[in-house]
């Protein structure tokens, strides 16, 4: 009696859970499986998974005669182009940043470090992104950096505070007699950053590169407001929903919409899927330990 | 000897402060220009009027006047629906993200490929999401109403009425976000001893006692900060209303912070003159509101966090 009634509850438990399975899979592999339809298919519509047609030729299209918006042709390998130089840029400068600043916070002893601190964990808390864009951007024109290499630069220094937490509070488990050994031996404040510290606290700084690439690759709003006058310079996010929005030609453009929508869905699946453990690593300690 | 000793520390203390002001300097600088200098633009300019081609004026209280006046509807709109939205979708999304972190959390066969599947959409661009459902929802072609029609309903036009278009960037939202908090719930359940549990079921208390008298006030502290990271972080929802609804039809789908930011760049969204005063100015009301709500909620949950 008592072996079935748990038989049967863990049944149904199985159920829900590869019934949230399908739910959470469907909306991905339509997506991908229309990328591969023709064009005509995905317009007719029906829930075949399985293109009837199977075809390349969207993401040859998209690949090398690209999208038209506001006049312009802009391929989407440009646009690929475009999302890999702000991931890496934003990715190095964040880490770079974030790794010496934490260091100086968590181990310096200069005149002013715990106010500073304090502003810039306090500031990175309440700055509301979206809404203070407006003055940045305009900023920005004026230092001639409304261009993507503005873009990162300002995604570099508007990082989230749980960076800052997560590298800080991965130094504070490193013996600070460590560093008494190295200033012993002569090394500097810098010396010690650069021949300890800094090698030592690669594996939190991989979680952050991790987070921080995944998070520059998959921002909208932020790029898009950079690179409102040079659609040349839009990285994928940016170009495929400027597509759906204003494309014009966009409703019959459904093929190109759906390949550049795999291609910038397709390499954080991949990075995800390889690297699964270090996400999830990251992003737990950082919101509940911070 | 001991004199020269001295001077030598002299001189490393003042290389060390140099070196760690020299470390910092340029992140104190991107601090100043990127986030502390627009909270202060934003201050300035909602006492002004301003539309960046006649001089500003300065106007005291005229800009938050007129969002208290009937021509700020449109704002109160968005704040309505960003609330709605936020509460409706919380409602669904905090409950499935902890029955499935107790499921996960036994020795189940399959758990981390469930955990993986689930956090997967948490990967994704949030602009890019709104596209895939766009699509999927799509009236004419879309996947769910040709599922629907094959298990004999009738289309459903998803994003001409407001309610339905509201119910899809709900279920967006949720489709996104309940593998994440998943996660941090499962983080929690790791700290409950597992003895409370054994001790309980010798007493004989059924799984649902359990989970309503051990689970859950034993993860108050957890709980509190995952809902508030949720509760903001729908409050702020931007990316995914801009790419797929764009607050149609009508404002029914639009948010606080979508508003604001098509207040800003109007001139290129529609060609309308800009506002940047009354914009501003709505940017700190919508600041005031999320600290009622931050400040609100601590309150509230205030008994949950002191389990210890």
């Amino acid at each position: 009696m008592k072996t079935e009634q748990r038989w049967w509850s863990s049944t149904l438990t199985y159920i829900l859970l590869i019934l949230l399975v399908v739910i959470t899979l469907i909306p991905i592999l339509y997506t991908i499986s229309a990328s591969f339809k023709t064009n005509a298919e995905i317009m007719q519509g029906g829930p075949n998974l399985i293109p009837k047609k199977f075809t390349f030729d969207n993401f040859v299209t998209a690949w090398t005669s690209g999208s038209k918006i506001g006049g312009r042709r802009v391929t989407f390998a440009n646009y690929t182009l475009n999302s890999i130089i702000l991931s890496v840029l934003t990715t190095v400068g964040t880490v770079f940043f974030t790794s010496m600043s934490s260091y100086c916070f968590q181990r310096g002893n200069f005149p002013g470090r715990s106010i500073i601190m304090k502003i810039f964990l306090g500031t990175m808390f309440v700055a509301a992104g979206s809404v203070t864009i407006f003055p940045i951007v305009q900023l920005a024109a004026k230092m001639k950096l409304n261009n993507l290499y503005g873009a990162a630069i300002v995604q570099i220094f508007t990082t989230s505070a749980s960076n800052l937490f997560l590298s800080m509070g991965y130094l504070r488990t490193i013996s600070p007699q460590i560093d008494e050994a190295a200033k012993i031996d002569g090394c500097s404040f810098f010396g010690i950053y650069r021949r300890i510290i800094l090698p030592l606290s690669t594996p939190i700084l991989a979680t952050i590169a991790l987070m921080s690439f995944s998070s520059s690759w998959n921002a909208y709003l932020l790029p898009m407001v950079f690179t409102l006058g040079n659609t040349k310079q839009q990285p994928l996010v940016v170009a495929i929903v400027a597509l759906k929005n204003f494309g014009g030609e966009g409703a019959s453009q459904y093929n190109l919409l759906m390949a550049g929508t795999v291609l910038a869905i397709a390499p954080m699946i991949i990075i995800y899927l390889a690297m699964n453990r270090y996400f999830v690593a990251g992003i737990t300690s950082g919101a509940i330990k911070g | 000897m001991r004199n020269q000793m001295n001077r030598s520390l002299v001189v490393n203390r003042r290389i060390e402060i140099i070196q760690s002001y020299a470390m910092i300097a340029c992140s104190v600088i991107g601090l100043a220009l990127f986030v502390i200098y627009p909270l202060g633009w934003i201050l300035k300019w909602c006492t002004y009027r301003y539309n960046g081609i006649l001089d500003p004026k300065f106007i005291g209280m005229e800009n938050f006047k007129k969002i208290f006046s009937p021509t700020g509807y449109r704002f109160w709109q968005s704040v309505g629906n960003t609330f709605i939205f936020s509460i409706g979708k919380l409602a669904i999304e905090i409950p499935l993200a902890l029955v499935l972190a107790c499921f996960l959390s036994g020795n189940r066969k399959g758990t981390s490929l469930f955990r993986t599947i689930y956090f997967l959409p948490s990967m994704l661009s949030v602009a890019v999401i709104g596209i895939m459902f766009y699509y999927i929802f799509g009236s004419y072609s879309g996947v769910v109403n040709s599922l629907i029609v094959m298990l004999g309903g009738s289309k459903i036009d998803w994003f001409t009425t407001g309610p339905k278009a509201m119910l899809v960037t709900m279920f967006a939202s949720i489709w996104q976000n309940f593998g994440i908090n998943m996660l941090f719930f499962m983080t929690g359940l790791q700290s409950i001893p597992n003895e409370m549990y054994e001790a309980a079921a010798i007493d004989g208390a059924k799984p649902v006692q359990r989970f309503f008298r051990i689970t859950i006030p034993m993860l108050g502290p957890v709980m509190q900060i995952v809902i508030m990271n949720a509760l903001l972080g729908s409050l702020k929802v931007t990316d995914l209303i801009l790419s797929m609804t764009n607050g149609s039809p009508n404002g029914k789908t639009e948010m606080m912070m979508s508003y604001i930011y098509k207040q800003f760049f109007s001139s290129v969204m529609s060609g309308t003159a800009n506002n940047y005063g009354y914009a501003a100015a709505c940017t700190v009301i919508v600041a005031i509101i999320l600290t009622l709500v931050t400040l609100l909620y601590l309150r509230l949950t205030r008994k949950s966090s002191q389990v210890d």
